[in-house]
C-alpha cells in the first residue's frame, strides 16, 4: 500500500520475508494523522497475520512529523505491547539524526518501549 | 478550505450533458418527422398527378373508341398527335388487344419507351422517380375491348416543387428543432442547473465559512427539497460552529489564565511569551518561585483543541501542587510523579490517548539549574565565551506510560553572570518560509546570541519579531528568557 497526500507525506507499507517495512518520507503534519494511523494499523495487521517477526518503520528521509502522528506512533506502539508475547513483534525504528525532530524525539519514542523497540541511526 | 474541483471535460457538467441528449433526442425526432412529411408530400403531388392523369386517359379512351370502332387509323393518329399540345405528356401510344405493333404512337426525346401492356396489367397509374404512366383499355360501344392506350406524363413540374417544398420543410424542421432545444435549454437551466449551481456556490460559501449562505429556492420539487435541506444544514453548522468557538474561546481563556504574571525570581530576570495559534494549543509554561530559587516549566501536550487545555491545566496544578510541598525535590521525582498521576487522569479517566513534552528545571539561586524531562534543546548564551550552547534535554515525555522512571534522567548545568538561558516549543523553530525551510534551533539562538545584551523582555520581543517574520505562525510559539544578573 501506499499513499501520497499532495505531495506532502508519502507512506508505504511494504510485506516481507518476517518482516513488514512501514516507509515515511516528506512531512507527516497534522493532516497526515490519519494517513500515518491507518499505515501503522495496516502494518499491525500484516506483522500478526503472517506472523512477523519484525516491523521496520523508516524515518529516515522523514523531514517533519506533528505531535499528532508522533502521537499515533505511540498508540500503534502500545497496541504492540498489549499482544499475547507470542504474537508480539519486533519494532525497529531507523530514523536520521541530522533531521532535526528525529534528534529530538526518537529517543524519547524509544524510551517508550525500551524492551519491544530498538532505533537504528543511518 | 475547498479541496480543488476534478478536471471538468466538455460533458462534465449537468447542463452540458442536459443540453448533449435533448439535442440528440430532438434531432432522431425531426430528422423522422422531417423524412415522414417529406415522403407524404411526393406522395401528395404524384396523386394529385395521377388524378389528372387518369381525367386525361379516360378521356382520350373515350374519343379513340369511336376512331378505332370504325378503323380510321389517321383519326386515331390524331387524336393520340394532340396530346402533344399537352406540355405535361411526353409519349402515348395505343396496342390492339393482341401482341402487336402499336396502331399509332408518339415519343418527345428523352421520354421512357412505352412498352405494351400485358393482359394482366390492369386500367391506372404507375409512378417511376421520373414518370407516371397512365394505362387504359379502349372499349367499344358494345362494350368489347378494342384496344389499349397509354400515355407517359413527365413529373419533372412535380419533383421540382417537391425539392422546395422538401427544403422549406427542411429549415422548418431545424429551426423547430433548435427553438425547442433552446426551450429546454432554458428551461433546464431555469429549474435545473441554475438552482444547482446556486447550491453550490452557497455550500463553498459555507466551507469557507460563510456561515450566513442560504439558497433561495422556493420551487416545491426535489431541488426544493434539496435547498431547504441545506439551509437547514447551514443553520446547524452555524449554531455547532458557534458553540465550538465559545468552548474553544473558554479554553484559551483557561490557557492563558493560568499562566504565570510578572515572575520575579531574585538574580534573575525573566520575560516570556506565549503566542497561540486560532485553535488552542497545547503549549505549557509555569514560573514558581520557591525559597531560594524557582522552578520552571516548559512543556507541549500533543495536538491541539480543549483535551490539550485540560492537560496543560492538570500538568500546571500538579507541579505547583508538588513544588509547593517539596521545594527542594529533584526535577526527576517531581516529573515521574506528575507522570503517573497524568497516565492516571488522561488513560483510565479521559479515555484518551495524548502525551506531553515536559522539562521541569530547578534554578538555585546560586545559579545551579538541575533538570528532568525531556522537551526542546534548551539554548544558553555563555556570556564568558559570547557564544550560545543547545543542552539537549534527555528522557522521555509524561502521560503516554504508567512508569517512566527508567528513561527518565537528571542533568544539570551552571549558569553564570551574564547568561541568558532560553526556553522554547517547537511552535518556534518548526515555523517555516516560503521555501519551505524551518526557522531552526541555529537561527534562533544565533538571534538569541544579536541581543542577549538587551533586558529580557526586549530579547523576547526581538526572538518573536525574527521567528513571526519568517513565516506563518501554525503552531504555538512559546519563548522563555532567563537573564543572570551581573556581569561576565
Amino acid at each position: 500500500m501506499s499513499t501520497d497526500t499532495g505531495h506532502k507525506c508519502f507512506i508505504e507499507v511494504a510485506a516481507q520475508p518476517a518482516l513488514v517495512r512501514v516507509t515515511l518520507r516528506g512531512d507527516a503534519t497534522m493532516d497526515a494523522a490519519e494517513l500515518v494511523r491507518g499505515a501503522l494499523a495496516d502494518a499491525h495487521a500484516r506483522a500478526t497475520a503472517a506472523p512477523a517477526r519484525e516491523v521496520v518503520v523508516d524515518f529516515s528521509q522523514l523531514e517533519f512529523m506533528s505531535s499528532i502522528c508522533l502521537k499515533t506512533v505511540l498508540t500503534w506502539l502500545g497496541t504492540v505491547e498489549s499482544l499475547d508475547p507470542g504474537r508480539r513483534y519486533g519494532v525497529r525504528l531507523i530514523s536520521n539524526p541530522s533531521i532535526p525532530w528525529q534528534k529530538r524525539s526518537i529517543h524519547a519514542l524509544a524510551s517508550f518501549a525500551p524492551g519491544l523497540l530498538t532505533v537504528d541511526e543511518t | 478550505m475547498n479541496a480543488p474541483p476534478p478536471p471538468r471535460g466538455r460533458l462534465a457538467s449537468l447542463e452540458a450533458r442536459l443540453m448533449a441528449v435533448t439535442s440528440v433526442v430532438l434531432v432522431l425526432a425531426s430528422t423522422t418527422l422531417f423524412l415522414r412529411l417529406a415522403a407524404r408530400e411526393r406522395s401528395n403531388l404524384i396523386a394529385a398527378k395521377a388524378s389528372a392523369a387518369t381525367m386525361v386517359i379516360e378521356l382520350l379512351a373515350t374519343e379513340l373508341a369511336a376512331a378505332i370502332d370504325f378503323g380510321d387509323a389517321d383519326d386515331v393518329s390524331a387524336r393520340l398527335n394532340a396530346l402533344r399540345a399537352n406540355p405535361d405528356i411526353v409519349s402515348a401510344a395505343v396496342w390492339p388487344n393482341s401482341n402487336e405493333p402499336p396502331t399509332a404512337s408518339w415519343s418527345a426525346p428523352d421520354a421512357p419507351a412505352l412498352s405494351a401492356p400485358l393482359p394482366r396489367d390492369g386500367d391506372g397509374t404507375t409512378s417511376t422517380p421520373g414518370w407516371l404512366i397512365a394505362t387504359k383499355t379502349v372499349v367499344g360501344p358494345r362494350g368489347a375491348s378494342l384496344a389499349r392506350v397509354r400515355v407517359a406524363f413527365t413529373l419533372r413540374g412535380e419533383n421540382e416543387a417537391y425539392r422546395k417544398n422538401r427544403l422549406q420543410l427542411f429549415w422548418m424542421t431545424a429551426g423547430l428543432t433548435a427553438a425547442t432545444a433552446i426551450l429546454l435549454g432554458a428551461l433546464a437551466r431555469r429549474y435545473v442547473t441554475g438552482p444547482l449551481r446556486g447550491l453550490a456556490e452557497a455550500a463553498s460559501a459555507l466551507a469557507d465559512g460563510d456561515l450566513t449562505a442560504r439558497v433561495d429556492i422556493r420551487s416545491a420539487d426535489e431541488i426544493g427539497d434539496l435547498a431547504r435541506a441545506f439551509n437547514v444544514m447551514g443553520k446547524a453548522v452555524a449554531f455547532r460552529q458557534e458553540r465550538l468557538e465559545r468552548e474553544v474561546e473558554l479554553a484559551q481563556r483557561i490557557q492563558t489564565s493560568i499562566l504565570p504574571r510578572q515572575p520575579s525570581v531574585p538574580g534573575l530576570s525573566c520575560a516570556a511569551t506565549m503566542i497561540p495559534t486560532a485553535e488552542v494549543g497545547g503549549d505549557y509554561y509555569d514560573f514558581l518561585p520557591v525559597e531560594g530559587g524557582c522552578w520552571i516549566g516548559i512543556g507541549d501536550v500533543s495536538g491541539h483543541g480543549l483535551d490539550a487545555g485540560l492537560m496543560m491545566l492538570m500538568t500546571q496544578s500538579i507541579v505547583a501542587s508538588l513544588v509547593a510541598k517539596e521545594p527542594a525535590a529533584s526535577p526527576r521525582d517531581v516529573v515521574c510523579v506528575l507522570n503517573e498521576v497524568l497516565f492516571d487522569n488522561i488513560r483510565n479517566r479521559l479515555r484518551r490517548d495524548d502525551h506531553a513534552t515536559l522539562t521541569l528545571l530547578r534554578y538555585d539561586r546560586g545559579g545551579r539549574v538541575v533538570f528532568a524531562g525531556a522537551h526542546e534543546e534548551i539554548i544558553v548564551y555563555r556570556a564568558a565565551q559570547g557564544t550560545c550552547e543547545t543542552i539537549a534535554t534527555p528522557g522521555t515525555w509524561v502521560g503516554g506510560r504508567r512508569d517512566i522512571r527508567r528513561g527518565t534522567v537528571e542533568s544539570s548545568f551552571q549558569l553564570g553572570p551574564g547568561d541568558v538561558m532560553l526556553l522554547h516549543t517547537d511552535g518556534a523553530t518548526e515555523i517555516r518560509n516560503g521555501h519551505g525551510e524551518e526557522f531552526g534551533i541555529e537561527r534562533l539562538g544565533a538571534e538569541l546570541q544579536r541581543s542577549h545584551d538587551r533586558p529580557a523582555a526586549e530579547i523576547v520581543e526581538n526572538l518573536v519579531f525574527a521567528v513571526g517574520g519568517w513565516g506563518t505562525v501554525e503552531d504555538d510559539v512559546t519563548l522563555l528568557v532567563f537573564k543572570c544578573e551581573g556581569s561576565s
